[in-house]
Protein backbone atom coordinates (compact mmCIF):
# COMPACT_ATOMS: atom_id res chain seq x y z
CA UNK A 1 0.00 0.00 0.00
CA UNK A 2 1.56 3.32 -0.96
CA UNK A 3 2.19 5.55 2.03
CA UNK A 4 0.76 9.00 2.47
CA UNK A 5 -2.22 8.69 0.16
CA UNK A 6 -3.74 11.70 1.84
CA UNK A 7 -1.96 14.69 3.25
CA UNK A 8 -2.28 14.17 7.01
CA UNK A 9 -2.43 17.92 7.46
CA UNK A 10 -5.54 18.11 5.34
CA UNK A 11 -8.40 18.77 7.74
CA UNK A 12 -11.64 16.84 7.38
CA UNK A 13 -14.12 18.96 5.51
CA UNK A 14 -17.49 17.36 6.05
CA UNK A 15 -18.98 16.27 9.34
CA UNK A 16 -20.94 13.04 9.21
CA UNK A 17 -23.79 14.35 11.33
CA UNK A 18 -25.74 15.59 8.33
CA UNK A 19 -24.77 19.24 8.74
CA UNK A 20 -22.55 19.26 5.69
CA UNK A 21 -23.37 22.15 3.41
CA UNK A 22 -21.46 21.06 0.34
CA UNK A 23 -23.55 19.30 -2.29
CA UNK A 24 -21.28 16.45 -3.24
CA UNK A 25 -23.67 15.41 -5.99
CA UNK A 26 -22.30 18.30 -8.05
CA UNK A 27 -18.94 19.65 -7.01
CA UNK A 28 -16.18 21.48 -8.81
CA UNK A 29 -14.80 18.03 -9.53
CA UNK A 30 -17.78 17.09 -11.65
CA UNK A 31 -18.23 17.84 -15.33
CA UNK A 32 -21.69 19.26 -15.94
CA UNK A 33 -21.39 18.12 -19.54
CA UNK A 34 -20.72 14.49 -18.68
CA UNK A 35 -22.18 11.80 -20.91
CA UNK A 36 -24.03 10.02 -18.07
CA UNK A 37 -25.99 11.83 -15.39
CA UNK A 38 -26.23 9.36 -12.51
CA UNK A 39 -28.20 10.22 -9.41
CA UNK A 40 -26.03 8.40 -6.92
CA UNK A 41 -23.01 6.20 -6.43
CA UNK A 42 -25.00 3.91 -4.18
CA UNK A 43 -22.69 1.06 -3.23
CA UNK A 44 -20.79 -1.95 -4.41
CA UNK A 45 -20.83 -5.72 -4.59
CA UNK A 46 -18.64 -8.62 -3.56
CA UNK A 47 -18.91 -12.39 -3.20
CA UNK A 48 -18.80 -14.97 -0.42
CA UNK A 49 -18.87 -18.78 -0.48
CA UNK A 50 -20.94 -19.37 2.63
CA UNK A 51 -23.28 -16.51 3.48
CA UNK A 52 -24.21 -17.88 6.88
CA UNK A 53 -20.61 -18.08 7.98
CA UNK A 54 -19.60 -14.77 6.42
CA UNK A 55 -22.61 -13.11 7.97
CA UNK A 56 -21.30 -13.87 11.43
CA UNK A 57 -18.10 -12.06 10.55
CA UNK A 58 -19.93 -9.06 9.08
CA UNK A 59 -22.31 -8.74 12.02
CA UNK A 60 -20.44 -10.00 15.04
CA UNK A 61 -16.94 -8.85 14.21
CA UNK A 62 -17.31 -5.78 12.01
CA UNK A 63 -20.64 -4.54 13.37
CA UNK A 64 -22.57 -4.31 10.11
CA UNK A 65 -26.34 -4.62 9.94
CA UNK A 66 -27.27 -7.32 7.44
CA UNK A 67 -30.35 -8.75 5.82
CA UNK A 68 -30.80 -11.81 3.61
CA UNK A 69 -32.82 -10.03 0.92
CA UNK A 70 -32.49 -12.90 -1.56
CA UNK A 71 -31.84 -16.59 -0.97
CA UNK A 72 -28.36 -16.17 -2.43
CA UNK A 73 -27.50 -12.63 -1.32
CA UNK A 74 -27.02 -10.36 1.69
CA UNK A 75 -27.13 -6.59 2.07
CA UNK A 76 -24.69 -4.90 4.45
CA UNK A 77 -24.92 -1.42 5.90
CA UNK A 78 -23.18 0.15 8.86
CA UNK A 79 -25.00 0.58 12.13
CA UNK A 80 -24.82 4.38 11.84
CA UNK A 81 -26.16 4.31 8.31
CA UNK A 82 -28.14 7.55 8.59
CA UNK A 83 -26.15 10.76 8.25
CA UNK A 84 -28.79 13.47 8.14
CA UNK A 85 -30.48 13.46 4.78
CA UNK A 86 -27.54 11.86 3.04
CA UNK A 87 -28.12 8.51 1.37
CA UNK A 88 -26.13 5.66 2.83
CA UNK A 89 -23.85 3.18 1.21
CA UNK A 90 -24.47 -0.54 1.06
CA UNK A 91 -22.69 -3.68 -0.10
CA UNK A 92 -24.52 -6.53 -1.77
CA UNK A 93 -22.82 -9.85 -1.07
CA UNK A 94 -23.68 -12.65 -3.47
CA UNK A 95 -23.03 -16.31 -2.73
CA UNK A 96 -20.76 -18.12 -5.17
CA UNK A 97 -19.26 -21.59 -5.07
CA UNK A 98 -15.80 -20.26 -5.81
CA UNK A 99 -13.99 -16.93 -5.62
CA UNK A 100 -12.97 -16.26 -9.21
CA UNK A 101 -11.15 -13.00 -8.46
CA UNK A 102 -9.56 -13.01 -5.00
CA UNK A 103 -9.26 -9.38 -3.96
CA UNK A 104 -6.05 -7.43 -3.50
CA UNK A 105 -5.41 -5.27 -0.46
CA UNK A 106 -5.75 -2.26 -2.76
CA UNK A 107 -9.35 -3.35 -3.34
CA UNK A 108 -10.67 -3.05 0.18
CA UNK A 109 -13.60 -1.63 2.11
CA UNK A 110 -12.81 0.96 4.75
CA UNK A 111 -14.43 1.57 8.12
CA UNK A 112 -13.65 4.44 10.45
CA UNK A 113 -13.36 3.59 14.13
CA UNK A 114 -13.71 6.08 16.92
CA UNK A 115 -10.06 6.56 17.78
CA UNK A 116 -6.65 4.91 17.72
CA UNK A 117 -7.44 2.90 20.84
CA UNK A 118 -10.42 1.40 19.00
CA UNK A 119 -8.12 0.41 16.14
CA UNK A 120 -5.71 -1.27 18.54
CA UNK A 121 -8.61 -3.04 20.20
CA UNK A 122 -9.99 -4.15 16.84
CA UNK A 123 -6.57 -5.51 15.89
CA UNK A 124 -6.32 -7.46 19.14
CA UNK A 125 -9.82 -8.85 18.61
CA UNK A 126 -8.95 -9.91 15.09
CA UNK A 127 -5.97 -11.88 16.37
CA UNK A 128 -8.01 -13.33 19.21
CA UNK A 129 -10.94 -14.42 17.01
CA UNK A 130 -9.02 -15.22 13.85
CA UNK A 131 -10.07 -18.87 13.74
CA UNK A 132 -13.64 -18.22 14.84
CA UNK A 133 -14.30 -16.01 11.84
CA UNK A 134 -11.91 -17.61 9.39
CA UNK A 135 -9.82 -14.45 9.05
CA UNK A 136 -6.99 -15.35 6.71
CA UNK A 137 -4.55 -12.46 7.07
CA UNK A 138 -4.07 -9.67 9.58
CA UNK A 139 -1.55 -6.96 8.85
CA UNK A 140 0.19 -4.83 11.43
CA UNK A 141 -1.26 -1.56 12.60
CA UNK A 142 0.44 1.26 10.79
CA UNK A 143 0.39 4.99 10.26
CA UNK A 144 -0.30 5.57 6.61
CA UNK A 145 -2.18 7.98 4.37
CA UNK A 146 -2.91 10.19 7.34
CA UNK A 147 -4.62 7.45 9.33
CA UNK A 148 -3.84 4.90 12.01
CA UNK A 149 -5.05 1.63 10.55
CA UNK A 150 -4.62 -1.99 9.65
CA UNK A 151 -5.94 -4.37 7.01
CA UNK A 152 -7.31 -7.86 7.25
CA UNK A 153 -8.42 -10.42 4.69
CA UNK A 154 -11.61 -12.30 5.47
CA UNK A 155 -12.45 -15.90 4.70
CA UNK A 156 -13.54 -15.01 1.15
CA UNK A 157 -10.44 -12.99 0.22
CA UNK A 158 -12.19 -9.67 0.73
CA UNK A 159 -10.02 -7.02 2.41
CA UNK A 160 -11.12 -4.60 5.12
CA UNK A 161 -9.38 -1.56 6.53
CA UNK A 162 -10.09 -0.39 10.07
CA UNK A 163 -8.79 3.09 10.64
CA UNK A 164 -8.91 6.17 12.81
CA UNK A 165 -8.49 9.68 11.51
CA UNK A 166 -8.27 12.95 13.34
CA UNK A 167 -11.78 13.44 11.94
CA UNK A 168 -14.06 11.66 9.51
CA UNK A 169 -12.26 10.39 6.46
CA UNK A 170 -13.78 12.68 3.90
CA UNK A 171 -11.70 14.09 1.11
CA UNK A 172 -12.27 17.79 0.82
CA UNK A 173 -14.51 18.57 -2.13
CA UNK A 174 -13.59 22.24 -1.98
CA UNK A 175 -9.84 21.78 -2.23
CA UNK A 176 -7.75 22.06 -5.32
CA UNK A 177 -6.28 19.04 -7.06
CA UNK A 178 -2.73 18.46 -5.94
CA UNK A 179 -1.92 17.26 -9.44
CA UNK A 180 -4.02 19.33 -11.85
CA UNK A 181 -3.98 17.05 -14.86
CA UNK A 182 -7.62 17.10 -15.88
CA UNK A 183 -8.78 18.42 -19.21
CA UNK A 184 -12.37 17.72 -20.33
CA UNK A 185 -12.40 15.19 -23.10
CA UNK A 186 -13.03 16.37 -26.64
CA UNK A 187 -15.63 13.79 -27.55
CA UNK A 188 -15.61 12.45 -31.08
CA UNK A 189 -18.61 13.74 -32.99
CA UNK A 190 -19.24 16.63 -30.60
CA UNK A 191 -21.36 16.64 -27.44
CA UNK A 192 -23.18 13.47 -26.41
CA UNK A 193 -26.57 12.84 -27.94
CA UNK A 194 -28.36 13.65 -24.70
CA UNK A 195 -26.76 17.08 -24.59
CA UNK A 196 -27.57 17.72 -28.23
CA UNK A 197 -31.20 16.90 -27.59
CA UNK A 198 -31.27 19.10 -24.53
CA UNK A 199 -29.88 22.09 -26.38
CA UNK A 200 -31.93 21.48 -29.51
CA UNK A 201 -28.79 21.08 -31.56
CA UNK A 202 -29.24 18.20 -34.01
CA UNK B 1 -25.81 -12.53 15.63
CA UNK B 2 -24.49 -11.80 19.05
CA UNK B 3 -26.13 -9.02 21.00
CA UNK B 4 -23.14 -6.71 20.92
CA UNK B 5 -20.73 -6.75 17.99
CA UNK B 6 -17.03 -6.79 18.76
CA UNK B 7 -16.47 -3.54 16.88
CA UNK B 8 -18.62 -0.47 16.40
CA UNK B 9 -17.46 1.50 13.37
CA UNK B 10 -18.55 5.12 13.34
CA UNK B 11 -18.62 5.38 9.57
CA UNK B 12 -18.46 3.09 6.57
CA UNK B 13 -16.27 5.58 4.78
CA UNK B 14 -14.76 4.20 1.62
CA UNK B 15 -14.00 1.53 -0.87
CA UNK B 16 -10.90 1.30 -3.02
CA UNK B 17 -10.00 0.33 -6.54
CA UNK B 18 -6.89 0.36 -8.69
CA UNK B 19 -6.17 2.49 -11.72
CA UNK B 20 -3.47 2.41 -14.35
CA UNK B 21 -3.21 5.86 -15.94
CA UNK B 22 -4.79 8.37 -13.54
CA UNK B 23 -5.35 11.00 -16.23
CA UNK B 24 -7.38 8.60 -18.35
CA UNK B 25 -9.33 7.36 -15.36
CA UNK B 26 -10.12 10.83 -14.08
CA UNK B 27 -11.34 11.88 -17.51
CA UNK B 28 -13.51 8.77 -17.81
CA UNK B 29 -15.09 9.30 -14.39
CA UNK B 30 -15.81 13.00 -14.88
CA UNK B 31 -16.64 13.12 -18.56
CA UNK B 32 -18.36 9.78 -19.12
CA UNK B 33 -19.63 8.38 -15.82
CA UNK B 34 -20.52 11.83 -14.48
CA UNK B 35 -19.18 11.25 -10.98
CA UNK B 36 -16.92 13.58 -9.04
CA UNK B 37 -13.24 12.81 -9.14
CA UNK B 38 -10.17 14.64 -7.96
CA UNK B 39 -6.47 13.99 -7.79
CA UNK B 40 -6.02 14.45 -4.07
CA UNK B 41 -2.57 12.89 -4.00
CA UNK B 42 0.20 11.99 -6.36
CA UNK B 43 -0.56 8.31 -5.67
CA UNK B 44 -4.34 8.36 -5.74
CA UNK B 45 -7.60 9.83 -6.98
CA UNK B 46 -10.82 10.02 -5.02
CA UNK B 47 -14.23 9.49 -6.60
CA UNK B 48 -17.59 10.38 -5.09
CA UNK B 49 -21.15 11.17 -6.08
CA UNK B 50 -24.11 12.01 -3.94
CA UNK B 51 -23.01 10.69 -0.57
CA UNK B 52 -20.43 11.22 2.12
CA UNK B 53 -18.36 8.21 1.20
CA UNK B 54 -15.76 7.97 -1.50
CA UNK B 55 -13.77 5.53 -3.54
CA UNK B 56 -10.02 5.83 -3.14
CA UNK B 57 -8.51 5.05 -6.53
CA UNK B 58 -4.95 3.93 -6.01
CA UNK B 59 -2.55 4.32 -8.90
CA UNK B 60 -1.18 0.84 -9.52
CA UNK B 61 0.33 1.49 -12.94
CA UNK B 62 1.03 -1.72 -14.79
CA UNK B 63 0.40 -3.78 -11.66
CA UNK B 64 -3.37 -3.55 -12.03
CA UNK B 65 -5.28 -6.38 -10.42
CA UNK B 66 -8.00 -7.38 -12.86
CA UNK B 67 -11.52 -7.48 -11.47
CA UNK B 68 -14.62 -9.46 -12.39
CA UNK B 69 -18.20 -8.23 -12.64
CA UNK B 70 -18.99 -9.81 -9.28
CA UNK B 71 -16.97 -6.98 -7.72
CA UNK B 72 -18.56 -3.85 -9.12
CA UNK B 73 -19.69 -0.34 -8.24
CA UNK B 74 -23.33 0.71 -8.49
CA UNK B 75 -24.48 3.89 -10.22
CA UNK B 76 -28.18 4.69 -9.86
CA UNK B 77 -29.94 6.47 -12.73
CA UNK B 78 -33.16 8.49 -12.55
CA UNK B 79 -35.19 6.53 -15.11
CA UNK B 80 -35.24 3.23 -16.94
CA UNK B 81 -34.93 5.13 -20.23
CA UNK B 82 -31.75 6.80 -19.05
CA UNK B 83 -30.20 3.37 -18.49
CA UNK B 84 -30.91 2.42 -22.09
CA UNK B 85 -29.52 5.76 -23.26
CA UNK B 86 -26.43 5.26 -21.12
CA UNK B 87 -25.77 1.90 -22.75
CA UNK B 88 -26.08 3.45 -26.20
CA UNK B 89 -23.61 6.15 -25.20
CA UNK B 90 -21.24 3.56 -23.77
CA UNK B 91 -21.15 1.83 -27.13
CA UNK B 92 -20.71 5.15 -28.93
CA UNK B 93 -17.75 6.18 -26.78
CA UNK B 94 -16.36 2.71 -26.09
CA UNK B 95 -13.13 3.22 -28.04
CA UNK B 96 -12.70 6.82 -26.98
CA UNK B 97 -12.69 5.97 -23.28
CA UNK B 98 -11.10 2.55 -23.61
CA UNK B 99 -14.18 0.76 -22.29
CA UNK B 100 -13.41 -2.97 -22.42
CA UNK B 101 -16.88 -4.42 -22.07
CA UNK B 102 -20.49 -3.25 -22.36
CA UNK B 103 -23.01 -5.90 -21.36
CA UNK B 104 -26.60 -6.27 -22.53
CA UNK B 105 -29.47 -4.59 -20.75
CA UNK B 106 -30.86 -6.92 -18.08
CA UNK B 107 -34.05 -6.65 -16.00
CA UNK B 108 -33.47 -6.58 -12.24
CA UNK B 109 -35.47 -8.68 -9.78
CA UNK B 110 -37.49 -5.70 -8.61
CA UNK B 111 -38.67 -4.41 -11.95
CA UNK B 112 -35.66 -2.25 -12.77
CA UNK B 113 -33.09 -2.48 -15.50
CA UNK B 114 -29.32 -2.41 -15.65
CA UNK B 115 -26.20 -3.09 -17.66
CA UNK B 116 -22.51 -3.25 -16.82
CA UNK B 117 -19.34 -1.62 -18.06
CA UNK B 118 -15.79 -2.85 -17.62
CA UNK B 119 -13.60 0.23 -17.84
CA UNK B 120 -10.04 0.72 -19.03
CA UNK B 121 -8.70 -0.30 -15.59
CA UNK B 122 -10.85 -3.46 -15.48
CA UNK B 123 -13.13 -1.97 -12.86
CA UNK B 124 -16.80 -2.84 -13.33
CA UNK B 125 -19.72 -0.42 -13.04
CA UNK B 126 -23.38 -1.39 -12.99
CA UNK B 127 -25.58 1.37 -14.38
CA UNK B 128 -29.07 0.72 -13.04
CA UNK B 129 -32.48 2.05 -12.30
CA UNK B 130 -34.81 0.63 -9.67
CA UNK B 131 -38.41 1.81 -9.35
CA UNK B 132 -39.08 4.19 -6.48
CA UNK B 133 -36.94 6.56 -4.56
CA UNK B 134 -33.20 5.92 -4.69
CA UNK B 135 -32.15 3.75 -1.79
CA UNK B 136 -35.69 3.01 -0.66
CA UNK B 137 -35.41 -0.59 -1.76
CA UNK B 138 -32.58 -1.09 0.71
CA UNK B 139 -34.67 0.36 3.55
CA UNK B 140 -37.55 -1.87 2.48
CA UNK B 141 -35.35 -4.94 2.35
CA UNK B 142 -34.16 -4.32 5.92
CA UNK B 143 -37.73 -3.65 7.03
CA UNK B 144 -38.93 -6.94 5.51
CA UNK B 145 -36.15 -8.95 7.12
CA UNK B 146 -34.65 -12.19 5.94
CA UNK B 147 -36.34 -13.99 3.09
CA UNK B 148 -34.89 -17.30 4.23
Amino acid sequence: MPDDLVDPKEPPALPIDGSASVDRARSQFHNDGSVLKPRLLSGGTMVARDLDRSRRFYEDFIGFETVRHKPDALLLRDGNHRYGDHPYWYIEVVQREAIDHPQHVLNHWGLDLEDEAAVDRCHDLALQHKDTYGIRKIQRVNRQHGAYSFYLMDLDSNWWEFEAYGGPRITRPDAADVVPTYEPAALPGGPPRRLRRRTGDS
Amino acid sequence: MQADPLNKPVFFSHGTLQVGDPSKTLTFYRDFLGIGCRRHHTAALSAFHGGLWMIACVIAGKGLHRQGPENRWLLDMDTADSVGEARAEALTYQDHFGIRTVTDLTPTDDGGISFMIEDIDSNWWEILHRPGKTGRWVDEAFARGDVC
